[in-house]
């Protein structure tokens, strides 16, 4: 056996190991499939780690099996593959996944701003009917009215949007609370 | 371990490498018999399996991500295939886990039976007993890493850890038991 030969052959063991030296193992992989002694031993390396394996002499494939599965294989038409979409379904993963994040984070702003919408305005009926009752002592019937009407304002407003806030159950509790003297 | 070299193989049978499908045949063959032995006795049977299992392979191959390893999935179809082949022997319904459109696709394998021989079989049980043999004649060295990368699947930085000594010690010494092993099975193979 020549330098150059054992050289193949010693890469050869490392290729069939998956421990690659860094050179052109294209080529090796080439030579390999082309050249019948250096296939003989491929299939003989092989063989030596199914024995080692199966600590028996165990059942062999028989010596031609490789030649007619390669007859058959020859009669058949040539494998054209598509391209590898492998990492397409992750890349949909991940994008459905932003999408939800993105959505869910819309609807929390959305509602958070209608929550604090009404709180706002809440806070303001309350302040105006606590001021028009002020008022009221002070300036009479022409005062209370006006903040009766702003008060109406603010139940027809809540009305139409707290379902935003997911509290409509809230609605009659708040209708009594919010009623004015004469309601 | 991943079988960076099976990943290579299965590319290119994909772009149309028929020759690559060859070493993957030499590589798995006596697993794959073994494996089909557990579920089928006679030896003729098993060959003629084995080989419907690799066809299907081929056949399959285009279909194939890489979502598993090679092995695990050519093993997935010999056990699908044997489970067939048991099934259709006794006339009973065929198992649910059985890829239906594999099995479809394979239709010759009456041309594939009536080859083989029973000293075929003798001459493969002959060679099984050769590389024991060989392998317990080897220095302990070699044994013991030819043992770590074959039986146990240790990589060869693995090995060099356990062995005390650098790669290329462990590449040397896995290479020169299998040349060894190999001179004395060289002239059963023929």
């Amino acid at each position: 056996m020549t330098d150059q030969e054992k050289d193949l052959r010693m890469r050869m063991s490392m290729l069939m190991d998956s421990d690659f030296d860094g050179r052109d193992n294209h080529r090796l992989i080439d030579a390999i499939e082309s050249d019948a002694e250096l296939k003989a031993t491929w299939a003989r390396y092989s063989q030596i780690g199914d024995v080692i394996r199966s600590s028996a002499s165990g059942q062999m494939a028989d010596k031609n099996f490789a030649t007619k599965v390669s007859a058959v294989i020859a009669q058949e038409p040539t494998i054209l593959a598509p391209k590898k979409l492998k990492a397409l379904p992750n890349k949909r993963l991940s994008m459905a996944t932003i999408g939800l994040a993105a959505s869910l984070a819309m609807v929390a702003v959305i509602v958070g701003k209608s929550v604090n919408d009404h709180a706002e305005v809440f806070h303001t009926a309350s302040y105006s009917q606590t001021h028009s009752n002020l008022m009221a002592a002070k300036y009479g019937n022409q005062v209370e009215n006006q903040a009766d009407s702003q008060f109406n304002d603010y139940l027809v407003m809540h009305n139409e949007t707290a379902y935003m806030a997911g509290s409509a159950a809230m609605l009659p509790y708040v209708r009594v609370v919010g009623s004015g003297p004469g309601r | 371990m991943v079988e960076v070299i099976d990943e290579e193989l299965v590319r290119r049978v994909q772009k149309g490498d028929k020759k690559a499908f060859d070493l993957l045949v030499l590589k798995y063959q006596g697993r794959i018999i073994q494996l089909i032995n557990r579920y089928v006795r006679d030896a003729h049977e098993a060959q003629d399996i084995a080989q419907e299992t690799f066809i299907k392979a081929y056949r399959a191959m285009a279909s194939f991500r890489g979502d598993s390893a090679f092995y695990t999935w050519i093993y997935r179809i010999a056990i699908n295939t044997a489970k067939n082949h048991l099934a259709s022997r006794s006339r009973r319904p065929t198992d649910d886990e059985i890829e239906v459109e594999v099995a479809e696709q394979f239709e010759g394998e009456s041309s594939l039976r009536d080859q083989e021989t029973p000293e075929g079989i003798l001459l493969s049980e002959e060679l099984g007993r050769t590389i024991q043999l060989a392998l317990d004649e080897l220095p302990g060295e070699l044994r013991t890493a030819i043992t770590l990368r074959e039986m146990d699947g240790l990589s060869y930085d693995e090995i060099a850890d356990v062995m005390d000594c650098p790669v290329g010690t462990v590449r040397s010494r896995i290479f020169r038991a299998r040349e060894a092993i190999d001179k004395k099975i060289k002239s059963l193979t023929g």
